[in-house]
């Protein structure tokens, strides 16, 4: 990957198209998806449920491929890859915050965010350390050896954030970071992922949520698989 | 891929399955059960086999019994129903025409309640003539004093030994090497005790030689019955024996081959390869199962990592989504598999092994079964199978779970 600066074009979809297969009927979810993304940018992805704002999510995390159409990362073509190449892909530029955390239930909170690291070969003692430093910075230091379920939402989601930064990439995707959290933990987590933004991780949120995408630069408004409003 | 990061991988699959404790530890004790069942089994069909082995010592396993009896038909002018009756013309006979002979032995019974008696003491034991091979043939050991031998005969010494259960009752653990016992009335000097390890159940006779009996007693020559031990490998060459065995004596005491009754022999070889057929069937059938406690082992390890991959799919959507390869998924999955199994499996040879020993002590003198035991080549190479077939239980449910979308694995249900 070459050198990041600001103005960059680090996302860029070209007439993206997904149709699901369901039984013998084909279910078209993104029509056309034309969407760039300039590094150091917060950007949030409004939409119903089944506008496909998921999927599309799932498309730029390298989670789920597309059928027509192109998607360049940072300025590389994301085409048909193997899987193992799509997992180095997402370890090395891409964090993930989920609505559901996806934290591993037999962890600590350290070896949650250590994890991204260990597939890197880094030694325990250093993804340790490093873990331990990002669990600091948001602020959650003193329960690094708590299992997840002894954590609240909120600092499940911190937990989480934690892990989508401790490997420096240069795009973090949330999927409805605060749909579980309430309004008061949901602000903090919002202003958490400002402060992210603001050292220049570039950031695409997904929400329905009118006051959380409010907070964020750009707003695309996704409806039946094509963009609506891009403001 | 360097030491340290496979030092780190083993320490994060422990570290998975000490946290996932009961998914460990119930998918190895079915493989602990697994190799301890079959170890189990047999080490215990062995034990029959050593059991009936050692049954056999009581006699040696290539003797041949030769009883007279009467004739079932006429034969060369002489009439049905005559008795057969042995001199010792006969064991000399066979003696010298046999060339498979090893030890011969004619055998008269002066009686199976003959009153002998020690000083005041007196006791009915079953009192038998016979020459100094019979010793050979029996099996019996001498543990005090010493057997009969050819001068006791030649010069028809009136001596005798005694099974161990005649010196405890009418000696009552007193020195008896020496002593004179009285039988009918006429008195032997005891020379000898023995034991038989392999027939607990002739330890209450007396042995006194053959010519003592037939002057003392009868003044005949009569010899009750014959026993021999014969050098043959084969059953067919044990039966081959006894055929000459049969026109021998049938010579000799004018009566048809073909008349069965006149003649009746037992051959112990023939018995003991079919015990050893009846054997071999035993081992059949231990193994078949055996087997199908391996295969009842396999299809569980299979059922489990199944439902243990199926349980970890969220995980391994998450692993994914953070980064990890298919490859190192399957490998994990695998690992852990492998040493669960080895693990477990260990502890249940281990197991299987020590309860074998422990049996093998306790279970002492029990007809048909000694010495439980396990081939160790048999026992690790089961395990080797169960270890094997885990992993490749796993790897179908692990390749599938590898393979799912992280898309898909993570979707909320």
């Amino acid at each position: 990957m070459p050198h990041i600066s600001k103005n960059n074009k680090i996302l860029s979809l070209k007439n993206v198209y997904k149709t699901y297969l369901q039984g013998k009927n084909h279910i078209p979810v993104l029509r056309g998806i034309t969407l760039t993304v300039r590094a150091g940018e917060m950007v949030s992805i409004m939409g119903s449920s089944g506008s496909g704002k998921s999927t599309l999510l799932n498309i730029i995390g390298l989670l789920d491929d597309y059928d027509q159409g192109e998607y360049l990362l940072n300025g590389t073509l994301m085409g048909k890859m193997n899987e193992s190449k799509a997992a180095r892909l997402r370890n090395r530029h891409l964090g993930f915050v989920f609505q559901s955390f996806h934290l591993i239930g037999f962890k600590t909170a350290l070896e949650n965010v250590a994890l991204p690291l260990f597939f890197q070969k880094i030694s325990r003692k250093k993804r340790n350390q490093k873990a331990m430093e990002y669990l600091d910075r948001l602020g959650m230091a003193q329960w690094a050896n708590h299992l997840p379920n002894e954590l609240s939402g909120g600092q499940k989601q911190r937990v989480a954030i934690a892990r989508a930064m401790i490997a420096d990439p240069s795009v973090i995707l949330a999927d409805e970071p605060t749909g579980a959290l309430d309004s008061t933990t949901s602000l903090e987590v919002m202003k958490v992922f400002k402060e992210i933004n603001a050292q220049g991780i570039t950031l695409v949120v997904i929400t329905h949520e009118r006051d959380i995408a409010a907070m964020t630069d750009r707003i695309v408004f996704l409806q039946d698989g094509v963009i609506q409003t891009d403001e | 891929m360097n030491i340290r990061y496979l030092f780190d991988q083993f320490q994060e699959i422990f570290y998975t399955l000490e946290k996932n404790k009961l998914r460990s530890i119930l998918t190895g004790l079915t493989v602990s059960w697994g190799i301890f069942m079959l170890i189990l089994l047999l080490g215990s069909g062995y034990g029959l086999e050593n059991g009936v082995h050692s049954a056999f010592e009581e006699d040696a396993v290539n003797s041949l019994w030769i009883n007279p009896g009467r004739t079932s038909f006429q034969y060369k002018g002489l009439k049905q129903g005559r008795y057969i009756r042995f001199n010792q013309l006969d064991v000399t006979g066979l003696s010298r025409n046999i060339e498979e002979k090893e030890f011969i032995s004619g055998r008269f019974y002066l009686g199976s309640n003959t009153t002998v008696r020690w000083k005041e003491k007196t006791g009915k034991f079953q009192v038998m003539g016979a020459q100094p091979e019979y010793a050979r043939i029996e099996n019996i050991k001498i543990i005090k004093g010493r057997s009969l031998n050819d001068l006791d005969e030649k010069q028809i010494r009136k001596v005798a030994i005694l099974g161990i259960e005649v010196q405890k009752e009418l000696f009552l653990h007193q020195y008896a090497i020496g002593q004179y016992i009285h039988i009918k009335g006429v008195p032997f000097q005891v020379v000898g005790i023995y034991d038989d390890p392999g027939d607990k159940w002739t330890l209450d006779r007396i042995f006194i030689p053959m010519s003592a009996v037939q002057t003392v007693f009868h003044r005949t020559d009569r010899v009750h019955n014959i026993a021999m031990t014969i050098h043959a490998k084969d059953k067919e060459k044990a039966v081959g024996v006894e055929q000459d065995v049969r026109e021998l004596i049938a010579k000799q005491h004018h009566f048809s081959l073909k008349d069965k009754r006149a003649l009746f022999t037992h051959n112990t070889l023939i018995n003991y390869t079919k015990f050893m057929n009846l054997f071999a069937n035993i081992r059949i059938f231990i193994w078949i199962i055996g087997i199908g406690s391996i295969v009842a082992g396999i299809v569980s390890i299979s059922n489990i990592m199944v439902i243990t991959v199926k349980e970890r799919t969220r995980e391994i959507g998450i692993r994914k989504a953070l980064g990890e390869t298919p490859g190192s998924v399957i490998r994990m999955i695998l690992i852990e598999s492998i040493l669960i199994t080895l693990g477990f499996g260990y502890f249940g040879l281990v197991g299987g092994v020590g309860l074998l020993e422990i049996m093998g002590n306790m279970i002492t003198g029990i007809a048909y079964f000694k010495d439980p035991q396990i081939n160790m080549g048999v026992a690790f190479g089961s395990l080797m199978v169960l270890v094997i077939s885990g992993a490749l239980a796993g790897i179908f449910p692990a390749r599938h779970a590898a393979h799912i979308r992280p898309a898909d694995a993570l979707r909320d249900e």
